[in-house]
């Protein structure tokens, strides 16, 4: 059977180049047959490549070990989910899987427009299968996931998967992920192709507004999901630590946050063409930098880059992109200049030029803490590491700048506004906000904290402000009630109100990340009724006990948790683990810490078992108390309700 | 012609800033608020006798690891890195995959010919290397 | 190599090889009637009123004076006055 998928890669191959050929070939005679052979033909290219993707899936979940990859990310013993998900564990399955998404999307993109954009498809297939040619050159002749077991004997079981990724959060959170990152390829097709035939007409806009709109709420749950498994997993206590996998997916998000604000500009005043194309194309670039800076190994040194050809082909294919949308964009520059222009400061256009600027500065800072290890490592030979602290402490502020300007948004008008306007606008958030400052100041909070707690304050009742407007105005006009009024305004401006919840989502998740500032951390070893404290909280040992179970050894530990005046809060039970725990070579038992957490919406309470001495009875423990994490989570489902909301389909859009 | 100067010349205004920002937040890179750690081999960090916060990379030795009786969170070890080792001192929850043999990160000071180590990390490994031969022997036996 | 994969090997072939040429024995066939233009055109009304109506909908919220209100106000059904010519002008021609 794997033979199956190998044939269907190496056709699908040639029926790329194939396609390209035919379309070209199209673009010259204008018959429209030719035409249509190249659309099927690029139809053939995805269906192959679904294909291939199915028979991995196939050889994953019957366990051939005869495939390389099957018997180095799968064993026997994988609940068959992890086999599943073994597809997008290692190098080669996930980029097939990448090729997978993009056959689904470029099927989409062909059934929809059929018989739309004239001028744009042919060249919207050209761009789309050549992206797919690239990665079926990579799957066929670099990493294989077809590739036989090199072994020259019979592989009776796999290496298995890491029981790190064994966990149902951290199977989905590449797919959403790459969902998000190969979404961005559409836009992108449908730039290039406006670019090249000169098309100015405002509809492929349009089409390409949705299509953002969902490959970012993809990549917003990738993300979130990302920072949930760090938090639930890994035993750090924290979800987000500016590792340059999690800045690999946070740098197209934000360019692609400033190009769904600014793509309205565009669909309303047909203005900032130029700069839509740059944020289409950098988001674009930035989605392939990201597959290459978690797939291809740059992070762990430039050397290990430096042994596979995939590293450099990647990297070449992003110049590449980035060098013919250079050229395409300023050999177009005549026709995208738009004569309009924006007429002043206070309006609603200008407050998303901003935060454009914002979002965009964000990401430089990013991109560079980023690269400048690997940048200093090939230039200077010595590595010079970024640390979270660089990219908290650029970031902390320019944030804070967003968040203020996601205040002052929604509450500037389109064109302009005029000064009696601001006024009426502003008055009452900024009052809230003062009178926030001056309590906030008197409860003791200072600097960072401060600031961002005043400005949580501001941009909160700015939206609901906004909401308490729109649903007054409707009860004075159709005397609906208030309930049935925010009902029907939401589903009559569904991209509008939309927005202001996802803002919403934001500003809780801010909250969260204000909570960070005041985490407390303490380890410490304690045998069975010994109890410590941790801030506020007392932490006794009631009871430690031991578990054999159907692929660990488990110690568990009944932590009882009690605030100051001993009242009882809730029961903790972290578990030390040892994986492969039969191995006679203690080398390959794998150990492996279960956390607990006590969630809550004040703060969490963490607790990692960190080790043990058996002889001696004692355990030890690493305790947490993480205040204000619950709004990081919250913020997230506001958001991705926000997201859903501006999509649910009506029936007069597009 | 003037209102469009005039957002070039306040978009320049806020890039320059942040520019500025980020080139000010990198400089001053401090022991308390290290943004910028140097990556060291053990030969440079004995050569210069560096005593500023750095991090270090290396295979711990096998057999090196010794815990301290009274405190399971005090561990001291060998580190091994192109030909040379470093003995290096760490207080702190280790993680699950340290153990002899394995590739790990430290950030820390270099004092008194010890690593005085305050971060630990192993090589985040997304799966199990190794030699399938090796697992299939070890694991088909006890299945 | 089994005899179902070479089956499969063998229908995956002929199949997309059959299948893309298929089209070019076609008689010559031209793309459906586009509407672009016109469509374009309504798509742009159709933008146009949904400002207006936002417009209407921020002045009575109250985040717009009436001065700012009155004035975009005319902009826009200026705007649309002449979209509405062109789609005259448009279906006329046909």
């Amino acid at each position: 059977m794997p033979v199956v998928g190998s044939v269907a890669l190496s056709l699908g191959l040639g029926f790329s180049i194939l396609t390209i050929l035919i379309l070209a070939f199209y673009l010259r005679t204008n018959d429209y047959r030719l035409y249509l052979t190249g659309q099927r033909s690029a139809l053939g290219v995805s269906v192959l490549a679904i294909i291939a993707t199915l028979v991995l899936i196939n050889e994953l979940l019957r366990s051939n070990f005869n495939v390389d990859y099957v018997a180095h990310y799968t064993s026997l013993e994988t609940p068959w989910l992890y086999k599943f998900s073994a597809l997008w564990a290692g190098q080669a399955g996930s980029l097939l899987f990448w090729l997978c998404i993009l056959a689904v999307y470029t099927i989409i993109v062909i059934f929809l427009y059929r018989n739309r954009h004239r001028q744009l498809m042919p060249w919207i297939l050209i761009v789309l299968t050549s992206v797919q040619l690239f990665f079926y050159i990579l799957i066929n002749f670099i990493t294989n996931p077809f590739e036989p077991t090199s072994a020259n004997f019979v592989v009776a079981n796999g290496n298995g998967l890491n029981p790190l990724l064994q966990n149902v959060t951290m199977a989905l959170h590449p797919p959403t992920l790459y969902l998000g990152f190969v979404g961005f390829s559409i836009p992108f097709a449908f730039a290039i192709a406006a670019l090249i035939t000169k098309e100015t007409n405002p509809l492929w806009i349009r089409s390409i507004r949705r299509w953002s709109l969902v490959t970012w709420l993809f990549l917003s749950i990738g993300i979130i999901l990302g920072g949930w498994w760090a938090y639930q997993e890994l035993g750090w206590g924290g979800y987000w630590a500016w590792d340059p996998v999690e800045n690999a997916s946070f740098m197209p998000w934000l360019t692609a946050t400033a190009f769904i604000h600014s793509i309205m500009i565009q669909e309303k005043k047909n203005m900032l063409r130029v700069w839509n194309m740059v944020l289409i194309i950098l988001t674009f670039a930035l989605s392939v930098f990201g597959t290459f800076l978690t797939r291809s190994g740059v992070l762990s040194s430039v050397h290990s880059f430096a042994e596979s050809p995939l590293g450099p082909m990647f990297i070449d294919f992003v110049i590449l992109i980035l060098v013919v949308s250079t050229a395409l964009i300023i050999w177009r520059l005549p026709v995208l200049k738009s004569r309009k222009r924006l007429e002043s400061f206070t309006s609603r256009e200008s407050g998303f030029l901003f935060n454009n600027v914002v979002f965009i500065v964000i990401c430089f800072a990013v991109f560079w803490g980023t690269i400048f290890p690997i940048i200093s490592e090939a230039v200077r030979g010595t590595k010079i590491t970024v640390g979270p602290p660089f990219f908290n402490q650029v970031n902390v502020p320019i944030g804070l700048l967003l968040l203020f300007l996601t205040g002052v948004g929604p509450l500037l008008a389109w064109r302009r506004t005029s000064k009696q306007g601001f006024i009426k606008n502003f008055t009452i958030p900024i009052v809230a906000a003062l009178i926030g400052l001056i309590i906030f100041f008197y409860l003791g909070f200072t600097g960072y904290v401060l600031v961002s707690m005043t400005l949580i304050v501001f941009v909160l009742v700015a939206i609901l402000l906004e909401f308490y407007r729109g649903i007054n105005a409707r009860r004075r006009r159709f005397g609906e009630n208030p309930a049935q009024a925010l009902w029907r305004m939401i589903r009559k401006n569904r991209s509008r109100y939309g927005g202001y919840i996802v803002h919403l989502g934001i500003v809780f998740m801010f909250v969260g990340f204000v909570g960070a500032a005041f985490n407390q951390e303490k380890e410490f070893s304690l045998k069975p009724g010994e109890s410590e404290h941790v801030g506020e909280y007392n932490f006794q040992l009631k009871n430690l006990r031991e578990e054999e179970r159907l692929n660990h050894y488990a110690w568990i530990a009944d932590l009882r948790v009690s605030d100051t005046h001993g009242k009882f809060i809730t029961n903790l039970h972290p578990e030390k683990r040892v994986y492969f725990f039969r191995n006679p070579d203690p080398d390959r038992r794998q150990p492996h810490s279960e956390l607990d957490i006590y969630e809550g919406i004040i703060r969490d309470i963490y607790s990692v078992f960190t080790g043990i001495e058996v002889e001696k009875n004692t355990a030890y423990f690493k305790i947490m108390i993480n205040p204000l994490v619950w709004w990081v989570w919250l913020g997230g489902y506001v958001l991705v309700f926000g997201a859903l909301v501006s999509l649910w389909p009506s029936r007069r859009t597009i | 012609m003037a209102s469009k100067n005039k957002f070039l010349f306040a978009i320049i205004g806020v890039v320059a800033v942040v520019v500025f920002w980020i080139y000010w937040v990198s400089v001053s890179s401090s022991a308390d608020n290290p943004t910028l750690v140097r990556y060291l081999s053990i030969e440079e960090l004995k050569d210069q006798n560096q005593t500023s916060r750095v991090k270090l990379g290396g295979i711990v030795k096998d057999g090196s690891i010794v815990i301290s009786d009274s405190d399971l969170l005090d561990v001291t070890f060998l580190l091994e890195q192109g030909g040379e080792t470093l003995p290096v001192r760490y207080y702190g929850t280790r993680p699950d995959l340290f153990k002899d043999g394995v590739e790990v990160i430290l950030e820390g000071r270099y004092e008194d010919g010890i690593f005085i180590a305050d971060q630990l990390q192993t090589k985040c490994a997304s799966r199990y290397e190794g030699d399938l031969r090796e697992e299939n022997n070890s694991q088909s036996g006890e299945l | 190599m089994d005899l179902v994969s070479l089956l499969l090997i063998f229908l995956m072939f002929v199949g997309s090889v059959g299948f893309v040429i298929q089209p070019l024995f076609k008689r010559s066939v031209s793309f459906p009637a586009e509407s672009d233009e016109l469509e374009l055109l309504k798509l742009k009304k159709r933008i146009i009123y949904r400002q207006i109506k936002e417009l209407e909908m921020d002045y009575e919220i109250g985040n717009l004076s009436q001065d700012d209100y009155l004035l975009t106000r005319n902009e826009l059904k200026r705007e649309v006055a002449k979209v509405i010519e062109k789609i005259k002008s448009y279906s006329r021609k046909k």
